[in-house]
């Protein structure tokens, strides 16, 4: 209805105007102006969201429970606590199970000293940290911060307890009977670190039951069994009876690729591509190695070898352009 | 609880996890902050969260070794020993290696990374040195 609540009619063509519906009437600004559209200013939105919408979804029993139970299954494993964020590294044990006199802990200063004692604090600390302000609409819809989640506390028989630890920034409770799967995995990610009492935690067996026996308050519910007994991969892969009838090894050629070595800097790599290059370097050794006496005398050797060439050479030309001369012209 | 199956849990989303460089056009680098991963990187090898027998080893030189045996109690889990850069790096280095005993495969990593973090230690620990020689100066001239 938001949107709606004007007899708006379009003026259809030929009045210069878009066709969208129009406010009809006049002394007023309203009036002519666009109505109805998504696109109009003050019109209706697109797809007006219905509260008949179908919010709930149902999903069976025995889901429920095997999701539950594969929450707190991950709950004990300290991998996935941390994982998920939490701050356990001071925890003395997984899963951590204090006594019954935590229930009554009647007092905040109290419950806090419990749980710095346990190493719990530092989760507490880590959802105060965290707390700020929401971005987006929601901070002004009664959603004004957010923070992250602290340890769940788990009990079965609260005297003061719930009173004592609801005051923890992010530290929530929940009884052992009913468990929610909001708490355990939030956000869909398992391993929420939980502290429970020694009366919750031993109920856990009557209402889950165990491996041998059926849970007691949940009729016809068998605790889910692993896909895997032995979940190591590594040891099946690694066990004798796996590798003993595994076929040998294929390891393909040993491609050795040879690291390249600069000719111009490896006298060995350039003389396999040049091998005149072992003269050059003897003569530059003879060279050096000659005194500059020894020097003068063959280089002196060197212009007379030139000297005489060049004289032969001379000669030659000499004789051949007599020839040439006596010869004459020559006619083709 | 196996090591494996762990890792398949944790893979796609953990809160170690730290993805950068993401564009709509391309992907992005994957990397790992847990203290307990020899090369940061988010893989099953080198993660210090899914292994059982893990060694880390952070930019100040502290180094971390896991305890397989007591899994379920964080607190007694791992070992941090803080290394001292001033040893020098081959000395460090048969620290860290000695620590890698149950984990030949991150033999590798492990020596890169004290080699890396050493130099880093002492590159840090030098601007400290040349402050106090500074500082030094300035108090005798003041005299």
């Amino acid at each position: 209805r938001a949107g709606m609540q004007t007899p708006a009619e379009s003026w259809g063509t030929g009045r210069a105007v878009a066709r969208i519906p129009r406010v009809p009437g006049g002394g007023t600004s309203r009036s002519g102006q666009a109505a109805y559209g998504n696109m109009c200013r003050g019109g209706r939105m697109f797809a007006p969201t219905k509260v008949w919408r179908h919010w709930h979804k149902k999903i069976s029993t025995n889901q429920r429970r095997y999701a539950v139970s594969s929450a707190l299954a991950a709950s004990a494993l300290p991998a996935l606590v941390m994982a998920r964020g939490h701050r356990v590294n001071n925890v003395p044990e997984f899963p951590l199970v204090l006594s019954d006199s935590l229930n009554r802990v009647s007092t905040t200063k109290a419950a806090k000293a419990v749980l710095q004692q346990m190493g719990a604090f530092d989760d507490v600390e880590k959802a105060r940290d965290s707390r700020k302000i929401r971005v987006g609409a929601g901070k002004a819809r009664n959603r004004r911060y957010t923070q992250r989640r602290g340890p769940l506390v788990i009990y079965d028989v609260s005297e003061g307890l719930d009173k004592a630890f609801r005051n923890l920034p992010g530290v929530e409770l929940a009884m052992v009977d009913n468990l929610s799967l909001l708490d355990l995995a939030p956000g869909g990610h398992l391993g929420r670190f939980c502290i429970w009492t020694k009366g919750a935690f031993e109920k856990l067996d009557s209402i889950f039951g165990t491996y041998e026996e059926s849970a007691k308050f949940k009729s016809g519910f068998n605790l889910p069994r692993s896909f895997m007994n032995n979940a190591d991969l590594t040891r099946i892969i690694n066990s004798d009876e796996v590798q003993s009838v595994l076929k040998p090894m294929v390891s393909g050629p040993d491609l050795v690729i040879p690291k390249k070595r600069n000719p111009l800097r490896k006298a060995d790599v350039r003389v396999g591509l040049n091998p005149y290059q072992a003269a050059v370097k003897a003569r530059e050794v003879t060279k050096q190695s000659m005194d500059k006496a020894a020097r003068g005398k063959a280089i002196a050797a060197k212009r007379k070898v030139v000297k005489g060439r060049s004289k032969e050479f001379s000669a030659r030309r000499k004789a051949f352009i007599a020839a040439a001369s006596k010869e004459g012209d020559v006619t083709f | 609880m196996s090591d494996a199956l762990v890792w398949h849990l944790i893979r796609d989303n953990n809160s170690f996890m730290v993805k950068r460089g993401r564009t709509s056009r391309c992907g992005n680098v994957q990397f790992s902050s847990e203290a307990g991963n020899l090369l940061n990187a988010h893989c099953f090898k080198y993660s210090g969260v899914a292994n059982s027998k893990s060694v880390g080893l952070s930019s100040t030189l502290a180094l971390t070794t896991s305890n397989p045996k007591a899994q379920n109690k964080p607190s007694k889990a791992t070992t941090t020993a803080q290394l001292n850069h001033r040893v020098g790096v081959k000395k460090l280095t048969a620290t860290v290696v000695a620590a890698c005993a149950s984990r030949p495969d991150l033999l590798a990593a492990a020596k890169v990374r004290v080699a890396k973090a050493c130099a880093g230690a002492i590159r840090a620990n030098l601007t400290h040195v040349k402050k106090s020689k500074k500082a030094v100066r300035a108090s005798r001239r003041s005299k």
